[in-house]
């Protein structure tokens, strides 16, 4: 049934239709209209009435099924593109959110910088220097054990 | 004949068997991240020999808190991110 998919809607109605109603026409004229001109026809008519009947109400039957789902995969896609919008919306959200906070982090840091070396002078006016062993450590800290290679 | 009626056979199950192919055409991939959630945390900038004043113990550790906060927005975004799209993702069924 899936290769139905390729098949454009108006035209496998239109041969479901096609073959439905040669049925019904058929079997009408086989089994409850009795012209004198189709009388040799008749078994004819019948046979294929009846054939093109069944199988017309069959395929008609799968051709209503074929169209809900292709509805319900319409539904699905719209579900979809409206997610996939949704979800690049959040995408430049989060983005400029982040380019923001890192912008401010940034300005603070510099803040922070221009504020110690103003006060450089009183920092400095007690505390001597650092010593290598607290170099060392502290450095130990900041690569968290790991020593350049 | 035998052989005729085995390749009709074959034919036949082939044609029953394409009735089971099931196909989905209807596909919601799950969003990239954005690149500026996924760059990698920066290295904290260890003391060089030269800076031996408490200034520029300071100042050192001022850049590193810094990068350190970078990278903690960065990661809350990061989280942000996930659960949001998750949650997009999720509601599509």
């Amino acid at each position: 049934m899936w290769m139905l998919s390729f098949v454009p809607d108006s035209f496998l109605l239109y041969l479901v239709n096609i073959v439905f109603y040669t049925g019904i026409v058929c079997t009408i004229l086989g089994f409850l209209l009795r012209f004198k001109l189709l009388a040799q026809y008749q078994l004819i008519l019948q046979v294929v009435g009846v054939a093109a009947l069944a199988f017309g109400l069959y395929v008609k039957g799968g051709f209503e099924v074929e169209q809900q789902w292709r509805n319900r995969v319409k539904v699905m896609e719209a579900k979809v593109a409206a997610a996939e919008a949704k979800s690049k919306e959040v995408n430049v959200k989060i983005e400029t959110q982040i380019v923001e906070r890192v912008k401010i982090i940034k300005q603070n840091v510099v803040e922070t910088q221009v504020k110690i070396q103003k006060e450089r002078e009183v920092i400095n006016k007690d505390c001597s220097v650092i010593n290598p062993t607290a170099r060392e450590l502290y450095n130990l800290a900041v690569t968290n054990g790991v020593k350049d290679e | 004949m035998v052989s005729k009626m085995n390749k009709l056979l074959v034919l036949l199950i082939a044609l029953l068997l394409n009735g089971c192919a099931t196909t989905v055409p209807v596909h919601m991939h799950f969003p990239q991240v954005p690149e500026t959630l996924i760059a990698n945390c920066p290295v904290l900038d260890p003391l060089t020999e030269d800076q031996n004043r408490l200034s520029d113990l300071l100042e050192n550790a001022n850049t590193n808190y810094g990068k350190h906060h970078e990278c903690a927005a960065k990661h809350q975004a990061w989280q942000e991110w996930y659960n949001t799209q998750k949650k997009i993702f999720e509601e599509v069924k």
